[in-house]
């Protein structure tokens, strides 16, 4: 029993000390990662960086190496700084022959963001819908939520914390009669009231079919989007943006990414490659001209252009993502990491790094230095002491300090 | 036997329990008070609307308190047992040291799982009546780890203060500030949710912890 509960301190703190040093480690040499403002260019047709000179003023590159001022850097991206150029009257009449207003800039700009950790979160299935036909401009706060069950929406009214069986019904039927097939496997909507309107949700059935609905004046509104089941929409993240062009922009099991079209929910694939949201981050800055996409993976990152007109594929540029020095020492020190947290999601539970060979010298090194002070305990016993020596040689580290730390005798 | 080390370790946390059991309902009523009075303010919908917007459960004021529960209940318990070696006495009771040792801290326990237990029935009680099923679930499941902590913390002070030498007693207290922080390493609410059969893996072996102490104790290590 005694020896169960001594290999068990010695497992604990092994365990403690696979997740301490390798963050104390870390948090002690990581530097700040200095990753440029990046803009596709409608003027000089290349991806533009914001950058500082050698005396701390603002200026820009492009990738073919030209260099800007900040007035310059104005002009090459007036799409993105419209309101200071048309403060100084500098803002163009027209852009690849397309008339253009500082208000076209504003109506049609928008920054789209997702990252892992807003899709890996723990969720509870109540979900708020708002009026997509307010009585005034602004939003009025939704006095009930709503759940998904198999049979059926529930409103559940919040004042009382009761359910609305009114208005559940009515949904249900709604949705029903659009042939909707309960339960619903993803909802997904944006209930904030900071917007300028309201696109409601759209909610996949159990049959993979994709249905909006909305609350226009109290009553359900459901369109059958008709997108096929086959698609196997995986995520929907719904745009209000000012264009009101889009409805959403969505991924499939195939990791392809689209955006739907508000004029006829038709689905246009936008050329970003293999796009995970469980897994990748993303950001989108666009205008009526181009969007400026950045990709992050968990190994490389990749940024393109996309024609906004045509969805087509303009240009695309990896930069080379460097291997911190902190991970380098990290893979020669310790032969794992032990981490309960993740920059990719919201939970806490224990997740183990793979294990590193680099670090197999330092295991090596450390368990002849074990078995060089414990000699005489091979004669003794020598079943023991030739396990410890292995489990040092294996874990490095991690085992050495406890066998050392509360060895025999202390 | 057993009623006579039960009895021993009523002496040693008598005094302590109403206190411990007064300020533990005393500030989870405190915590339900302030939810209420901003209901009367606010208006329920707003305690809905935040709860569903900002990721919080209200509750979070409760942390640290099962965390401080488990190490009064534990120092009361077993610093009497170390003062001028009286766990030597018990030791030579006729009885199985292990089974006395383990008793010892299942009473521990115990009381102090029934201390959580009333506050999480306060939670439950005032919040279903509040908030949907969903929320009140929310609120006890992002309360469970700081629960679990408070036992985990317990048994291993348990271990500190049990052990005999200065040296190892550093060691378990590091070790043991390294286990509380694992507590407390979101403020998510429901992010622990995949971490609690681990946790409970982790209780059951510290529960023997006290053991390696009391071993070590009887082979007359000291300082």
């Amino acid at each position: 029993m005694i020896k169960i509960i001594k290999t068990g301190v010695v497992v604990l703190a092994c365990g403690l000390l696979a997740w301490l040093l390798p963050w104390l480690l870390a948090f002690l040499t990581t530097n700040p990662v200095w990753h440029p403002f990046t803009l596709y260019s409608c003027i000089v047709h290349s991806f533009v960086s914001l950058d500082y000179d050698e005396n701390g003023n603002v200026m820009s590159r492009d990738f073919n190496g030209n260099i800007y001022n900040e007035r310059q850097t104005d002009s090459v991206m007036p799409m993105f700084y419209y309101r200071q150029l048309a403060a100084d009257g500098r803002f163009p009449s027209t852009i690849e022959g397309v008339a253009v207003t500082p208000h076209d800039a504003e109506r049609t700009g928008f920054i789209f963001r997702t990252s892992p950790s807003d899709i890996n979160r723990p969720q509870i299935g109540l979900y708020q819908l708002l009026e997509s036909h307010p009585r005034r401009l602004e939003f009025d706060a939704p006095s009930d939520v709503f759940r998904i069950t198999d049979e059926g929406m529930e409103f559940v009214d919040m004042a009382s914390n009761s359910i609305d069986t009114d208005k559940s019904l009515r949904f249900t039927t709604a949705l029903k009669e659009a042939g909707f097939r309960f339960p619903a496997r993803l909802v997904a909507g944006n209930a904030s009231l900071k917007k300028d309107y309201d696109n409601g949700y759209f909610i996949i059935d159990d049959a993979r079919k994709v249905f909006h609905l909305r609350q226009i004046n109290g009553q359900p509104r459901v369109i059958d989007t008709g997108l096929p089941a086959s698609l196997d929409i995986t995520n929907i993240f719904v745009t209000e943006y000012p264009d009101r062009r889009h409805y959403a922009f969505m991924t499939d099991s195939k990791e392809r990414f689209y955006a739907l079209d508000a004029e006829d929910y038709s689905l246009h694939q936008i050329p970003v490659g293999r796009f995970n949201p469980s897994t990748d981050a993303m950001m989108i800055i666009g205008d009526i001209f181009y969007w400026t996409i950045t990709l992050q993976r968990a190994n490389d990152e990749r940024l393109m252009a996309v024609n906004a007109r045509d969805y087509s594929l303009v240009d695309f540029h990896m930069p080379r993502t460097r291997v911190t020095s902190a991970e380098r020492w990290a893979e020669y020190l310790f032969p794992t990491a032990l981490g309960f947290t993740s920059s990719k999601d919201a939970f806490v539970r224990p997740r183990l790094a793979p294990y590193s060979l680099h670090s197999l010298w330092l295991g090596g090194v450390l368990a002849l230095v074990y078995a060089l002070i414990h000699r005489r305990r091979f004669r003794t016993h020598i079943g023991q002491t030739i396990g410890q020596t292995l489990a040092i040689f294996a874990l490095g580290i991690f085992v050495f300090l406890p066998l050392w730390i509360l060895g025999h005798g202390k | 036997m057993e009623k006579a080390i039960f009895y021993k370790e009523w002496i040693k946390m008598r005094s302590l329990l109403p206190v411990l059991a007064i300020a533990l309902i005393g500030i989870t009523a405190y915590v339900l008070l302030r939810i209420d009075r901003a209901v009367t303010l606010n208006g329920a919908p707003h305690l809905w609307q935040i709860m569903l917007d900002k990721e919080v459960v209200f509750i979070e004021m409760l942390r640290f308190v099962p965390l401080v529960a488990g190490l009064l209940l534990s120092l009361t318990q077993f610093i009497p047992e170390m003062l001028r070696k009286r766990l030597k006495l018990t030791l030579h009771l006729p009885y199985s040291q292990h089974r006395m040792i383990l008793l010892m801290a299942a009473m521990g326990l115990g009381i102090l799982t029934l201390l959580f237990a009333i506050q999480a029935l306060m939670v439950w009680g005032y919040f279903h009546t509040l908030v949907t099923d969903e929320l009140t679930s929310r609120a006890l499941m992002t309360a469970m780890p700081w629960w679990l902590g408070g036992l985990v913390l317990y048994m291993l002070c348990a271990w500190i203060c049990l052990e005999p030498t200065r040296y190892r007693r550093g060691i378990y207290i590091v070790i043991t500030l390294g286990i509380c922080r694992m507590f407390y390493l979101s403020d998510v609410p429901q992010s622990y949710d995949g971490m609690l059969p681990w946790i409970i893996v982790l209780l059951a072996g510290v529960f023997f912890l006290p053991l390696l102490s009391v071993r070590r104790f009887k082979e007359g290590c000291q300082d």
